[in-house]
């Protein structure tokens, strides 16, 4: 018994090194390349951000504000904080991180829509891997994004547990955390049985409350986007009132303003939009010239 | 919990030293302390249905009994022995196939509205497999090949044994009850010899099964969009899928078996090294296989009638074993179609022809025998989409679709890389297999003198584990059964 005890425990203390080793590696590599969702935490950490104008957001935030066309447009230095997935919960989190390590923004154009003000969690949770032991990413993301006690304490299998492949499904490069897909209309989005039932949460919203006010205590100037969505979804969920109740209201409270692309030409084409509810890069870098010249008048 | 979960990793460890280190100074509480640790295993899933198993285990022990006493008395025992038998038949009837039976009345009957008579029970996990556990031993004592024990404790630990207790080996009480009895001792090279089982049953279950399955789970349900050669691949995955999938299930559960001294039987022997359905037979899912032989087969007449009679016991024997997989027309007719690829070997008398290990003292196998072996799998093959597909048409057009469909052409795969590992990896497992293929155990490295060696190649499988984890946390195909 000693001996297959003693044996074993050789065999798991190696494997142990071997797989911190690993991770060391994988989290080394994933940190130094630009790639997807990785390279915008790896912008914030290393504090190479220092954006006057920030855009903030989901996907589409992420897939429709290029800030190459609004920095040459606007004269300004942008970056696009859009986080795949997530809604305002997430988003706040992020924008956080980004506070601590970056200084504050002048502008930040928040993209809003429906999706926004709901709660989001355990989405993705890969794109947190590569700073994993950061005391912040500790404190503020994972007790929030479901990770198992097996994924916060073992070596490497966090990444092997997500699927290692899976580490690398969405790697498209993005330029200032912008991410242009040359994606081609997928028709069958518009069978998808997508949920469009809405509820802001209360925790989402107080969030976003509490972030308007701050920002408006601090004098950055905040500006909420609508951005496209193909005209199918918006005939499909409408205008729930409830949503568009609670951005008007906020608006009104911290003086910001809504620009709402929704009735935009852009919306009833298919060949500007790779799903429902998403620009390709054609797509979006049309509607970011035509936000940047919607900007222009409402920049202080 | 499954045996490829974290939660496993973190009982198994505890359970063996409470074992051996606790419960080891006395068997009854060392069997106890299985039944109890069996029963969290299984609770883990439902804790609704311990009662259920309970229930099945304790009426078992008690008709082993009360056959045995009256054994001498005229038709009693035989009427136990089939109360027995109805009762857990009765159980597994009434949760696996009712609500098929139901859909079939209402078909004809009902003009296809089933819903008010159907049930929509839950499937208790591997009831398929410990009903047929607890079923072998009441047989058993009533046909005088073992004294029943009045050891309840002994028995419950007989029936519920974790490491088999969802997916098999059905074990039979002749080999397994015994074991309860009698006091283990810890040997190291049983012990040892366990850990490389599991790990070479993980090896296969997430490497090979769970990376098939992606390719499987994406080409099988929508094969109208694509080609022949796509459809073809799919199936010959699906075939290594499940093989990886069940006998890598196998392996964890015959190596934590021997973990705790206990030896269970051998359920696959490499069957993709097969030169002709009997022979494939003879080695896949061997517990299910030599169940209905001896409690099926034989009783009907087995081989020892006529030509009609044996077709006859063969159909039925098939047929069974299909329908013991789940209530859909796709397993009986799985069961039909090998029963078929038997039916000329039992006309010929070549049934038994290969009863020995394919090239039996040699390196490589001959010209012969490789197109033997080749055939038999993708005859295997051709049964495995019959078994996976949703329906009959499902499997018909699938079939006729591979052929129809630019069948020579390059297949179709998302990611070319990916699926370069893979053939690699099942390339690797044939190459072990075939090197063991005489051997009960897999990843029997004696030759290689150096302990460092042998290490550093355990951790390789590790690592090869950990890194072509696809990440989709599949269950055991066979739970499903």
């Amino acid at each position: 018994m000693k001996k297959l005890l003693l044996r074993t425990f050789a065999f798991i203390a190696l494997a142990t090194v071997v797989m911190m080793v690993l991770d060391l590696c994988l989290t080394t590599q994933l940190r130094q390349r630009h790639l997807g969702p990785y390279s915008c935490w790896t912008d914030i950490f290393h504090s190479r951000i220092n954006a006057d104008l920030l855009i903030m957001g989901n996907s589409r935030a992420w897939a429709h504000f290029s800030p190459a066309i609004l920095d040459s447009t606007l004269h300004t230095h942008s970056y696009n904080l859009g986080h795949d997935g997530s809604a305002f919960n997430r988003q706040y989190t992020r924008y956080l991180l980004y506070r601590k390590y970056n200084p504050k923004p002048r502008i930040i154009i928040q993209n809003i829509d429906p999706p926004t003000l709901t709660y989001t969690t355990g989405y993705d949770q890969y794109q947190y891997f590569p700073y994993f032991y950061n005391a912040d990413v500790r404190r503020w993301i994972v007790p929030n994004e479901q990770f198992t006690l097996a994924d916060r304490t073992l070596p490497f299998y966090r990444y092997s547990n997500f699927g290692f492949r899976n580490l690398f499904k969405d790697i498209s490069p993005s330029v200032k955390g912008y991410c242009g897909r040359d994606y081609l209309w997928d028709v069958d989005t518009l069978n998808l049985d997508i949920d469009t039932s809405f509820i802001a949460d209360p925790r989402t919203l107080a969030s976003f409350e509490q972030f308007l006010a701050d920002a408006t205590a601090e004098g950055i100037q905040v500006i909420m986007v609508h951005s496209p969505i193909q005209s199918y979804l918006t005939r499909r969920y409408g205008d729930p009132p409830q949503m568009w109740f609670i951005y008007h209201q906020l608006a009104d409270k911290y003086n910001v303003p809504i620009l709402n692309y929704l009735n935009n030409p852009l919306c009833d084409s298919t060949e500007y939009f790779f799903n429902i509810m998403h620009l390709n890069r054609q797509g979006a870098e049309i509607f970011t010239r035509q936000l940047a010249e919607d900007l222009k008048p409402l920049l202080k | 919990m499954l045996f490829n979960s974290i939660e496993f990793a973190i009982f198994l460890p505890i359970v063996f030293l409470l074992y051996w280190f606790v419960f080891n100074k006395k068997l009854t509480l060392q069997n106890l302390f299985i039944v109890a640790v069996s029963y969290l295993f299984y609770g883990w899933w439902d804790w609704r249905f311990l009662l259920l198993i309970a229930f099945t285990t304790f009426c078992s022990w008690g008709s082993g009994l009360l056959i045995h006493k009256y054994r001498h008395a005229g038709k009693t025992a035989k009427r136990i022995s089939a109360a027995n038998i109805i009762l857990n038949l009765g159980i597994l009837g009434v949760f696996k196939y009712y609500d098929f039976f139901a859909r079939q009345f209402a078909d004809v009957f009902l003009h296809g509205q089933a819903d008010s008579i159907l049930l929509h029970l839950i499937l208790p996990v591997g009831i398929s497999f410990y009903t047929f556990q607890a079923l072998s031993y009441s047989i058993d004592v009533y046909r005088g090949k073992l004294e029943p024990t009045r050891n309840i404790i002994q028995f419950f630990a007989f029936v519920s044994f974790f490491p088999q207790l969802v997916a098999g080996p059905i074990e039979r009480a002749t080999n397994l009850l015994p074991q309860f009895g009698a006091p283990r001792t810890f040997n190291y090279r049983d012990a040892a010899e366990g850990m490389r089982q599991i790990l070479w049953g993980l090896f296969k279950k997430i490497v090979i099964a769970d990376n098939c399955a992606i390719y499987v789970n994406t080409v099988f349900p929508n094969f109208e969009s694509y080609n022949g050669s796509t459809l073809l691949l799919a199936a010959i995955l699906f075939a290594f899928q499940i093989y990886g999938d069940f006998s890598g299930y196998s392996d964890i559960a015959i190596g934590t078996a021997k973990l705790f001294g206990i030896r269970l039987m051998r359920n696959f022997n490499v069957p993709y090294f097969s030169r002709d359905i009997a022979e494939f037979w003879r080695r896949w899912h061997i517990s299910l296989t030599t169940w209905f032989r001896d409690y099926v087969y034989i009783p009907l007449g087995g081989s020892r009638c006529s030509k009609a009679k044996i077709i006859r016991n063969t159909f039925v024997i098939f047929l069974l074993s299909g329908f013991w997989h789940g209530a859909n027309w796709t397993f009986i007719a799985w069961g039909a179609y090998h029963a078929l690829l038997f039916l000329p070997l039992i006309l010929l008398g070549k049934n038994r022809r290969y009863r020995d290990t394919v090239a039996e003292g040699r390196m490589l196998p001959n010209i012969k025998e490789c197109g033997q072996m080749l055939l038999t799998f993708l005859l295997a093959t051709i049964g495995w989409i019959i078994f996976r597909a949703d329906n009959i048409g499902h499997a018909w057009h699938y079939i006729t679709a591979i052929i129809g469909q630019n069948l020579l052409t390059i297949p179709s795969h998302p990611d070319p890389i990916h699926y370069m590992h893979l053939f690699t990896f099942i390339f690797l497992m044939l190459v072990e297999e075939w090197c063991h293929r005489s051997q009960g155990c897999p990843l029997q490295f004696s030759r290689i003198k150096s302990r460092a060696v042998r290490f550093t190649l355990y951790l390789i499988i590790l690592v090869t584990i950990t890194l072509f984890n696809p990440g989709t946390g599949n269950q055991f195909i066979y739970f499903q059964f």
